[in-house]
């Protein structure tokens, strides 16, 4: 699948480390679990991640952008799997709105899981965010990325990124909570 | 600085060697000039077609546009309450949307059931729908011209002949095949039922909805019943289906006029319509810069869709999510849009006067300085804020013209009023004191063309909020109520001092005034004793011939636990010549529908003239019954029928079933 890649402006040069120049497959080592994990959590489910995975990286091969620097590499792979994440969700849906007139069906996607109760919990909560929360949540708490790197990267105000992490917090909390009430 | 989940969690989020080595397999096929056609990559996802084959299987939960979930939060930076000019480029409206916080989304399958779009709220009306002006109508699910009827019944409107004992359906037109039937939206869509029917001379305006499912947040694999499914929808585009019924018996379909967003409300004055929708962008984050049409609305002719232009539109300050109130105005005669503003703030509550369009939208979080400048009392906390937008309509062009705020909220479009240049408003304003005790407190306003405070009353009453509003000239009349029904006449004459001239208070309270007559104030709501406790519903007639001593002429208790007609006037029937009052009326215990009949004379009172079973269940009730009296009969109109009564003596002269 063709994924737009995403336009990265002159901000994004930091002035880290200049780019060396890697192959694909070097690309791949050092930046597969960043990738997979955006894919994870904006797709929900392994098979869309793998998808993901496999199609944020392929086009980065046919396309071999220049980068100044490595952070300027690493902005690109992280725009591109969110936008490649969002059109697989609509893609998906496409298939499944349309009726179909013959019955085949196949076993249903399986959600992507963890290994403790706590992590499901958080999983779910994290995914039942609203898209736009989402993105801000994972780069803020899995990548440790500062609110300002953040914001340039989704094009965003900084304040925005704020209120989106800290309404996003509140809530996950009741997501997180809402069990613990119920009789 | 992070929990430790998090990194456990990211090292458990990776690819599984084969999908890593079948990835460097395809890179070195690439790499060796092997190019794979995307096209040909069979999906690798084996659960492509898991949905079960039978359409009537599927299960839509609908999310409405109601108008009053959008709201902004005007900044008070050295605003200016002057015009705006219009925004000068795409670029601005992308960003906005971009920055918005996320749309209130319902959590799937969170209490939406399994309705299809919007019940249309039934309302009954005379031959003229009950409006608030006097030469604007407000489009009904039931409209006629004294001859024909027509109702809408789901995706149809049926077309019954007003003639007595020989009432008769003429025709049905099925908006949902043949061209009035075509999407205008792209991708997936759906056309729910007719919403509203607007009427001018042979002209009849059908409008209807059309939803797509939302994409973006759904999760995209989750584990699902094999047969059916549950999507929410969204109000994508509204309709306004054109019909020539010059002949009743052959409606000709004429064209559609559409704009993005879910119904808010119609208004018609002359030959102008004036739709207003409320449209939230779907997709907030997949919006494109360079594609207009994913950040803002969309008008559509028949199957043509063009995205509004950045000079007709404005941008709201702090907006509290990525809503558009969109307004337009169509010429009928014309079958052509005249102009149109889009607001990027939402809509809310739409009074229409002559000249003017006033939204009010509600933030139930203002911050300290848009608290301050609406002039929330500096010892309340925690309060409503109402935005007021005035749009002057002249002629079917439209400007944004003015922009104020006020504390509180307005309870509906009765609440609002303009008169002499000049736009009154109450509202009730909830919140907290210094020492976290509930403070309740209606209030009075009276704004100049600025939309700045002239003069006010910002504690009518204590402890009590606004029920019901009822604007005649130069007094205004409010109802508020805890557990008395304090009925104020309030003199505003003068708009710099309005004064209370009396008040009455009276046990219930109103939730619909209507000035009845020289002197006389019909109103129906809800009856209370002392401490507040329901009694259910009541008919009242207040004399107000001398706004020093308003007075309670008579009551009366009305069978039913509940009427559309204290939420939607509408739904109310006053025909004062022939002293008819008429409403639905519902009981909850044994789950009947009714249409009551009431005639009022000052000899004696309220008299019950007839009390009509209307549904045999809660369904059938919540759908819109309109009573509309002609030449001497009362009408009951329904989706499911018409049937006819001879007001003299009260005797069933025709029924007519509709739903075959």
């Amino acid at each position: 699948m063709e994924v737009e890649a995403q336009r990265v402006t002159d901000s994004d040069v930091s002035g880290e480390t200049a780019a060396e120049p890697l192959d694909t497959q070097a690309v791949v080592v050092r930046y597969e679990s960043m990738v997979y994990a955006i894919a994870v959590t904006h797709t929900q489910c392994r098979g869309d991640a793998d998808d993901v995975f496999q199609d944020v990286f392929l086009t980065y091969h046919r396309r071999q952008p220049e980068f100044r620097s490595e952070e300027h590499r690493k902005a690109w792979l992280i725009t591109t799997t969110i936008n490649c994440a969002r059109q697989a969700a609509r893609s998906s849906w496409r298939t499944r709105v349309v009726p179909l007139t013959t019955g085949a069906v196949d076993a249903a996607p399986v959600q992507f899981e963890f290994a403790t109760i706590e992590q499901n919990a958080l999983f779910a909560a994290l995914t039942a965010l609203p898209a736009s929360y989402r993105s801000v949540l994972h780069l803020f708490y899995f990548e440790d990325l500062p609110i300002l790197r953040i914001a340039e990267l989704l094009e965003l105000t900084a304040s925005t990124v704020k209120m989106r992490l800290s309404r996003g917090r509140v809530l996950m909390r009741e997501q997180l909570t809402q069990g613990v009430f119920d009789d | 600085m992070t929990d430790p989940i998090f990194r456990q969690m990211a090292e458990q989020m990776r690819p599984s060697a084969s999908v890593r080595q079948e990835l460097f397999d395809r890179i070195d096929a690439e790499a060796s000039g092997v190019h794979e056609a995307f096209a040909t990559r069979p999906p690798r996802r084996g659960w492509v077609r898991w949905l079960a084959p039978a359409v009537a299987a599927v299960t839509v939960a609908a999310l409405i546009g109601t108008g009053l979930s959008g709201g902004w939060s005007v900044n008070s930076g050295g605003r200016t309450n002057t015009a705006d000019q219009g925004v000068t480029d795409y670029a601005a409206l992308y960003a906005a949307v971009r920055e918005a916080p996320a749309p209130v989304q319902y959590a799937m399958g969170d209490g939406f059931g399994d309705r299809w779009a919007p019940v249309p709220t039934a309302e009954t009306g005379s031959w003229t729908t009950n409006v608030q002006v006097q030469a604007i109508d407000e489009g009904d699910t039931v409209k006629s011209d004294g001859r024909t009827i027509f109702i809408a019944a789901g995706t149809q409107v049926a077309v019954v002949a007003a003639a007595g004992d020989t009432t008769r359906v003429l025709a049905r037109i099925d908006t949902s095949t043949g061209d009035a039937g075509k999407p205008a939206g792209k991708g997936y869509t759906l056309q729910g039922p007719v919403v509203d029917l607007i009427l001018r001379g042979t002209t009849l305006v059908v409008l209807v909805t059309e939803y797509q499912p939302r994409t973006t947040d759904l999760p995209v694999s989750l584990p699902m019943p094999r047969n059916s499914v549950n999507l929410p929808f969204d109000a994508a585009l509204t309709k306004a289906l054109i019909y020539d019924v010059a002949d009743p018996s052959q409606p000709r379909y004429q064209g559609s006029l559409g704009q993005s967003g879910g119904l808010v409300t119609t208004r018609l004055s002359d030959n102008v319509l004036y739709l207003v929708t409320e449209y939230t962008v779907a997709d907030q984050d997949g919006a494109k810069k360079d594609d207009p049409s994913s950040f803002v609305p969309v008008f559509t002719q028949d199957q043509v869709a063009e995205p509004a232009r950045p000079a007709d539109c404005v941008i709201m300050p702090a907006p509290s999510g990525p809503t558009y109130a969109v307004v337009s105005s169509l010429d009928l005669d014309k079958r052509a849009r005249i102009d149109s503003e889009s607001i990027f703030g939402g809509a809310g509550t739409v009074y229409q006067s002559a000249g003017n369009l006033y939204l009010a939208t509600v933030d139930d979080s203002p911050s300290g300085s848009v608290a301050e400048k609406a002039g929330v009392p500096k010892d309340l906390k925690q309060v409503s804020v109402t935005n007021l937008v005035r749009i002057s309509v002249a002629g079917g062009q439209l400007t944004v013209a003015a922009k104020g705020s006020l504390p509180g909220r307005v309870l509906d479009q009765f609440a609002l009023d303009e008169w002499d240049g000049r736009l009154r408003v109450v509202t009730t304003m909830e919140g907290e004191n210094a020492h976290h005790k509930r403070i309740l407190r209606s209030g009075l306003w009276v704004l100049d063309s600025d939309l700045s405070l002239v003069g006010s009353i910002p504690a009518l009453a204590k402890d009590e909020a606004v029920r019901s509003a009822r604007f005649e000239g130069a007094i205004g009349y409010v109802v508020t109520f805890r557990s008395m029904d304090p009925l104020f006449a309030i003199d505003l004459a003068d708009a710099t001092t309005p004064r209370v001239l009396s008040a009455l208070k009276i046990p219930g309270f109103s939730s619909y005034l209507h000035p009845w007559a020289d002197g006389r104030l019909l109103g129906f709501g809800r009856d209370a004793t002392d401490k507040g406790e329901d009694r259910g519903m009541k008919l009242s007639m207040f004399d107000t011939s001398n706004p020093l001593a308003v007075a309670e002429l008579t009551t009366l208790k009305v069978k039913g636990d509940d009427s559309p007609a204290l939420s939607d006037h509408r739904a109310v029937l006053v025909d004062a010549q022939a002293g008819l009052v008429g409403f639905p009326a519902n009981s909850w215990t044994d789950g009947k529908a009714f249409y009551e009949l009431y005639r009022y004379d000052s000899a004696s009172g309220f008299a019950q003239v007839g009390r009509i079973k209307v549904g045999s269940d809660l369904d059938q009730s919540t759908a819109p019954v309109r009573g509309l009296t002609i030449d001497g009969r009362l009408y009951v109109a329904s989706p499911q029928s018409v049937m006819v009564y001879q007001l003299d003596g009260f005797v069933q002269v025709a029924k007519v079933a509709l739903n075959k």
